[in-house]
């Protein structure tokens, strides 16, 4: 699955976290990573703590909460704490990559399984060059690169990597999810069965076939769903 | 229209969102004691307590709070509530009669007042206390009578357990040290179900010497257990015991340059190794702590909660020891630092101290944020009772039917020389007994009046019902037994009040008037007068600031204060007086700084530092003649300059290296006759240096006390006890 939401953050909100990060306190992005991972990361990332990524933090928080899309593709269970990330000059890439499977977040001892990957873009694609994320999905390479304030959600499966920023800077947002329902098959078949069927109650209604198929979408979350 | 997935979902991805500290975790009903204790444990800075009753960013408390987290604990070796607290400003020891952990806070005694707190809640007994179950510790400056009762006119320390969180983690550390130290702890932290863990905590410590003569034999356990965490209900259950076999210096007598000398010149006897000990090696200072707690957190909402706890409490201490003293005339010369040798005759006393104490506390705090009438209140409010029984026993005469244990001397030169009685001989009877019941109901509001502006205000009121019996026996019988008895019911008003000025979340500004007061019956005993004497009672003015860096990974707090006692109890040169006067009056003045967290991402730093310029006796009986009780004096254990820093730099991913130093300026003990004398000023330095192999992994060595210097720790008028000596620990920690 590799899904692209527009609009998480508005105008507004955008504009808000970039000027948080003028002057954010920025750390070396490896502390971070996974060994495999360090020794293909070269970027910039916040200390998650400070004031700069709380407030993205809860900007980012907000918007997913306003996105219907986002829940319905996510079915999100836990979401491991959003990071803020920079490429730019010197520390500039991230070479391919597979994120760890489960995060561990120290504060609350509890485990996320990454079973799904988001990136929120907060730069302007025209504000820099390179900087693609580039996601290795079923269908071959994908290159991302999305306007400020929308969202890619991707398969934690994949290998994917972000290509060297050439001209200033990319900014980002990441975190992971753990969704309620494992498999990344079964959740895209339950996305695709509430699309569908989201659009044939717009179209015709509420009818007694769109009733008797909310039930099948209810029986295969039950079948599927941990929570 | 929406997705059956988003309306089936509808909710705050904050809530699921896992972290610490942020904006996103206010909306939750996440564990916030998990995730407030992580911070301990990774990190020298804190930003939360919960010392003002019910969990607060230290931002709003309009008071200075020095949090010692269990990482700077673990990094300095800290193993016992004293060391602690000796890595922290402002606060002296005196040796006292007893021996105890008499703690003195801005000039003014903590441990006789009760106010050691844990978990929040009273922990008056008198007992060697260890750090293996400390999460951290919390030391409030100033007065706090408004969230504690009576006392704290210096300040109160409270101790913070250790939660049981969500996660399987076993953390096991064996140390071995000079003196034939061995230190072993366990950590076992079991996550039982979804929202239930189970923590046990255990200690084992021996040494033939903690480096200041005292031997040292213990061992601890704990055990929490919580369930329902994060949850609507949350409850726990704990258990402590401690039991202390420990050694005991009593001390060293004061040393004249001269035998002609006035008692002004009176110093330390340099040429002794700390670490000498001329004690008995039958001396004790045995004991046991045993509690049992229940716990309960009812949250209405996300801003609401009811925290109510009740702890039972049994306490026993044993204390067999003496005071050392240089043999008088008829065995030599009056001894001074010329004629002092290895030769030179000490005499060994009997202090003996066999007491117990049972307490039972109960308290409920309800915590409560919300808007009302336009402006947002933070209301903490709450009900405390405690029952407090101590019995002292005396120890028979020889012709009452007891022994008298014969103590050899010993000689200088011949420190550690074994000599023991069978302290085991003696035969104690009941001596006195002290019952204290005791209520407080108290609220304290914040209100948020303007967007930067935030206004405190507090009230408690404490009702104290004392009753004392002493019993008295002839001189050469066991009975009759003749009860002498005193009560004293007390009730009193404290209050707090404060202004916070808040520009933006990295500063914060304050000023603060607290009250607080203490009563005759602060060190469980009355007397005919004492009884019938009103509690003393002090104020503290306070103008400080929080200011955080721009990354909030460093913070500083810093302070001037003034604490005054307002009527010190004194005794009425009319001897058919029947109550003490209360005509007294001292103050303190200063500043305080302190300093925690990360200069850069390598180099963590954690500082405390109190400059006391003025300490002040302005009123006192016509008939004082004791120095640090007339007028115009300063008291004893009141030094201008105190502090501590530590820095750890992490030299690559594997190698970390600390170094510190702990300093006082010179002090007189308390409660001299003229004229009084100082106890040198002196400095400590301290190193560290950590090698973690892999996570589960690390090697840590220590070295306190680097030159062996020798200072003097706990002041007493008849000697001092000598800091430890060089101390060198090397541990190996274990996590799986």
């Amino acid at each position: 699955m590799l899904l692209h939401i527009p609009h998480i953050l508005t105008p507004e909100e955008v504009h808000h976290a970039q000027g948080l990060l003028v002057d954010a306190p920025w750390a070396d992005g490896r502390a971070s990573a996974g060994s495999q991972a360090q020794a293909v990361k070269n970027n910039e990332q916040l200390p998650h703590d400070c004031e700069a990524a709380t407030q993205i933090r809860a900007l980012l928080l907000r918007g997913l909460d306003r996105n219907p899309t986002f829940f319905s593709a996510a079915l999100p269970k836990r979401v491991f704490t959003p990071r803020v990330n920079r490429y730019s000059g010197t520390s500039n890439f991230y070479g391919p990559h597979v994120d760890n499977a489960v995060r561990f977040a120290p504060d609350t001892g509890q485990r996320v399984r990454t079973d799904i990957s988001c990136t929120l873009f907060l730069s302007e694609p025209e504000a820099y060059d390179g900087g693609e994320l580039v996601i290795q999905d079923s269908a071959g390479p994908q290159r991302v690169k999305l306007p400020a304030g929308s969202l890619v959600l991707y398969a934690g499966t994949s290998v994917h990597q972000v290509e060297p920023v050439t001209r200033g800077a990319r900014l980002a947002c990441f975190f992971w999810i753990e969704s309620m329902v494992r498999s990344q098959e079964q959740r895209q078949l339950l996305f695709d069965l509430d699309m569908h069927l989201l659009r044939l109650r717009q179209q015709h209604g509420e009818t007694p076939e769109t009733t008797g198929l909310t039930g099948t979408y209810h029986n295969l979350l039950r079948m599927w769903a941990s929570t | 229209m929406l997705p059956l997935g988003a309306m089936l979902l509808a909710g705050s991805m904050g809530a699921m969102a896992q972290e610490a500290g942020t904006a996103a975790q206010a909306k939750t009903l996440a564990p916030v004691t998990v995730t407030e204790q992580a911070e301990g444990k990774d990190s020298l800075r804190a930003t939360t307590t919960s010392i003002g009753k019910g969990k607060q960013e230290l931002r709003n408390i309009p008071q200075s709070i020095t949090v010692v987290t269990e990482k700077l604990i673990n990094d300095r070796n800290l193993d016992t509530l004293k060391e602690v607290l000796h890595s922290t400003a402002g606060v002296t020891f005196q040796a006292a009669e007893g021996g105890e952990e008499d703690i003195r806070l801005r000039g003014f005694s903590l441990a006789s007042t009760g106010d050691i707190f844990l978990d929040g809640m009273r922990d008056p007994a008198f007992y060697d206390r260890d750090t293996f179950n400390n999460d951290r510790i919390e030391l409030l400056r100033g007065s706090a009578s408004m969230l504690f009762g009576r006392g704290s006119t210096g300040g109160a320390v409270n101790q913070v357990s250790k939660p049981a969180l969500l996660k399987d983690e076993t953390e096991i550390t064996t140390t071995v040290g000079n003196h034939n130290f061995r230190r072993l702890t366990a950590d076992f932290n079991i996550k039982t179900a979804d929202d239930a863990a189970l923590r046990i905590n255990g200690m084992y410590t021996q040494a033939t010497n903690n480096g200041a003569g005292s031997s040292i034999d213990k061992d601890g356990l704990a055990a929490n257990y919580r369930f329902g965490i994060g949850s609507k209900d949350e409850f726990s259950a704990s258990l402590y015991s401690l039991d202390n076999r420990n050694g005991m210096n009593y001390g060293i007598p004061w040393i004249k340059p001269k035998a002609t000398d006035s008692q002004s010149a009176n110093t330390l006897i340099n040429s002794l190794d700390p670490s000498a000990y001329f004690g008995m090696a039958g001396d004790q200072n045995g004991g046991n702590a045993n509690m049992g707690s229940l716990a309960h957190i009812h949250r209405f909402g996300v801003d609401t909660e009811l925290k109510t706890q009740i702890r039972k409490g049994r306490f026993q201490r044993d204390q067999r020891a003496g005071t050392v003293r240089f043999a008088g005339t008829a065995v030599q010369p009056a001894v001074d630092l010329g004629n002092f040798s290895g030769s030179t005759v000490f005499t060994r006393g009997t202090n003996l101290k066999v007491q117990d104490m049972d307490t039972l506390n109960f308290q409920s705090d309800l915590s409560s944020k919300f808007d009302a009438l336009g402006v947002g209140h933070e209301v903490v409010a709450g009900v405390d009772f405690s029952r407090e029984e101590k019995t002292v026993f005396t120890a028979l005469s020889v012709a009452q039917g007891g022994v008298n244990l014969v103590k050899p001397n010993t000689t200088a030169g011949t420190p550690g020389d074994g000599a023991w009685v069978d302290e085991s001989l003696r035969s104690f009877r009941e001596g006195s007994n002290f019952v204290a019941k005791a209520y407080g109901i108290y609220a304290q509001d914040l209100v948020q009046i303007a967007p930067a502006w935030k206004l405190l205000g507090g009230l408690r009121y404490d009702s104290m019902k004392g009753r004392y019996s002493t019993y008295a026996v002839p001189t050469a019988a066991t009975t009759p037994v003749t009860t002498t008895a005193y009560q004293q019911n007390i009730s009193n008003w404290s209050k707090r009040f404060g202004v916070l000025y808040q520009p933006n979340p990295l500063h914060s500004y304050h000023f603060s008037y607290g009250t607080s007061f203490n009563t005759s019956a602060d060190t469980y005993s009355y007397n005919a007068n004492s009884a019938n004497t009103d509690p003393e009672s002090s104020e503290n003015i306070e103008l400080g600031a929080k200011l955080d860096s721009a990354d909030k990974r460093f913070n500083t707090r810093l302070a001037i204060f003034r604490a005054t006692k307002l009527n010190e109890r004194n005794t009425d040169p009319d001897t058919a007086a029947t109550r003490l006067l209360l005509s007294g009056k001292r103050h303190t003045a200063g500043f305080e700084i302190d300093v925690s967290g990360r200069i850069t991402d390598a180099w963590e730093m954690w500082g405390s530092y109190m400059w006391m310029p003025v300490a002040r006796v302005d009123k006192a009986a016509s008939t004082a003649t004791t120095v640090g009780n007339r007028v115009g004096d300063r008291p004893g254990l009141s030094p201008k300059h105190s502090g501590s820093i530590w820095n750890t730099y992490q030299f690559t991913p594997a190698f970390r290296a600390g170094v510190g130093i702990n300093f006082r300026s010179a002090q007189s003990p308390a409660d001299v006759t003229a004229p009084a004398w100082e106890a040198p000023s002196y400095a400590t330095g301290d190193l560290m240096a950590e090698y973690t192999v892999n996570d589960q992994l690390s090697f840590k060595a220590n070295v306190n006390n680097v030159t062996n210097k020798l200072y003097a720790d706990a002041l007493y008028r008849g000697h001092y006890v000598p800091g430890a000596g060089r101390i060198v620990q090397l541990a190996m920690t274990a996590r799986f």
